[in-house]
């Protein structure tokens, strides 16, 4: 979607002082003089977003809501910490602090992010002049942060990889899986793939791998494999994410050394019983040992701790894939396979868990 | 000691009945004065004319033209135009 212009960004539906959440005054939750014109004047004091103080403003009437939503990942990001941190020792953490603050805090997710205005990370503005958005808008704000690799996948914005067929023929948005109570609580987990699926495919298709499924290879891998070793398709990996700050402007900005397309299986290094599968699809993601060195030297001295071929739920579901052609277009086949010599030298030691030594064997008479 | 038995209890009693009727007594006495000035207030409202104040913030967030006169130019690299790649 286009940029907003900055009038467009700030400009009030005269709808939305017929809703409940106009019924009070402006200055009640922002604060600032209503009683001026000036621009400046009136302005002193503004609170931007008061949401920023959800316990404050929305939890006044949606306290539950509130509550909950503050342990979400979407409020404390505690994936990213969690991996961070992984890496590095204690002595880093206020450096990787302030790293995270200027380059990713803006993905920060407030209640006002989704239900009034676009995030920060796509310049902001009101979705729809302040009236509030009970669904958030997919593409204003699901895939305005995650969008170069969920959002492209799942819409077929990946050059000659169609779209997920969720979203072709099934016409679902983002919500349609990943409801609201999905959204506003995390169950304490401090990763997304923490705790129980949810969504989870076998939520809507409850009958795969059941004595009813009347497709074997679901019965014989299910368990074994993610739905999305054989259902996704090729989908984005990126290389070497690097930060600093300008010196010219002193603006946050980052580097990606590179954006690729691929499709792996590699190892399930989160195996539990909630994903007690042997084989997931794995990403590329872009951290290196240098991604955060204008913050400091050697910053994530532990960074072997873990792959950075990772983990991944490609958004891109087709019931019908090259690899599940047939059996031995999977079986045998070590392309589709992460295998030593697809990683990096210097990236061994970090992904020996995820790295594929011996690919499964071709099915014989296929 | 019928006596000094007596004299206590009779003490005694005088003591209860006192204290009883002291409590019955209302402690104050209602004021002439603001009786007088209650009764003198009237009883109907002269409607006066009430504007609520302007909110200067609906004035000028619902005016467009006003938004575009008062907006201030966006900073150029504001969300990191140096920034290279998939993000």
């Amino acid at each position: 979607m286009a940029p907003l212009e900055p009038w467009e960004k700030v400009m009030v539906n005269s709808g939305f002082f017929e809703t409940v959440h106009g019924q009070t005054s402006c200055s009640a939750c922002h604060a600032g003089d209503s009683s001026s014109i000036d621009k400046e004047i009136a302005h002193t004091g503004l609170i931007n977003a008061p949401d920023a103080d959800a316990q404050r403003t929305c939890g006044n009437c949606h306290n539950e809501i509130v509550v909950s939503n503050a342990n979400s990942l979407h409020t404390t990001q505690a994936g990213y910490f969690q991996t961070m941190y992984s890496r590095s020792l204690p002595e880093n953490h206020a450096a990787l602090d302030e790293m995270f603050g200027n380059h990713c805090q803006s993905c920060h997710t407030t209640c006002g992010d989704c239900h009034i205005a676009q995030p920060d990370s796509v310049g902001g503005g009101l979705l729809n002049g302040h009236e509030y958005v009970k669904t958030p808008p997919m593409t204003r704000t699901c895939t305005a942060c995650h969008g170069s690799r969920v959002g492209n996948e799942y819409m077929g914005k990946n050059e000659g990889i169609p779209g997920d067929v969720h979203f072709r023929q099934g016409r679902m948005n983002c919500v349609a899986c990943h409801d609201g109570a999905s959204m506003h609580d995390s169950d304490g987990n401090n990763h997304r793939y923490e705790g129980a699926q949810g969504p989870s495919c076998e939520s809507c298709h409850d009958q795969v791998g059941k004595t009813s499924d009347t497709i074997v290879q679901h019965q014989i891998h299910q368990g074994n494999l993610s739905c999305q070793v054989c259902h996704s398709v090729t989908y984005t990996s990126c290389d070497s994410c690097h930060v600093a700050i300008s010196e010219t402007t002193g603006n946050p900005f980052f580097k990606t050394a590179a954006t690729y397309m691929t499709f792996f299986i590699g190892r399930n290094t989160r195996q539990s019983s909630d994903r007690p599968y042997e084989f997931v699809p794995v990403r590329h993601i872009p951290v290196d040992p240098e991604s955060y060195a204008y913050y400091g030297d050697n910053l994530l001295p532990n960074f072997n701790l873990l792959p950075n071929w990772a983990y991944a739920t490609p958004h891109n579901i087709q019931r019908n894939t090259p690899q599940n052609e047939s059996c031995n277009a999977c079986h045998g086949n070590a392309e589709i396979f992460l295998t030593a010599d697809k990683v990096k030298p210097e990236e061994l030691e970090a992904n020996r868990n995820v790295i594929v030594d011996t690919v499964p064997g071709l099915i014989p008479e296929q | 000691m019928r006596k000094i038995i007596l004299i206590l209890s009779l003490s005694l009693s005088m003591l209860l009945l006192g204290a009883c009727s002291a409590k019955s007594t209302p402690s104050t006495v209602p004021d002439e004065t603001e009786v007088s000035i209650s009764q003198a207030t009237p009883t109907t409202v002269i409607p006066v004319a009430f504007e609520p104040p302007i909110d200067n913030c609906v004035v000028c967030h619902t005016d467009k033209q006003m938004l575009i006169d008062t907006a201030v130019e966006e900073e150029e690299d504001a969300h990191g135009a140096e920034s290279e790649g998939v993000g």
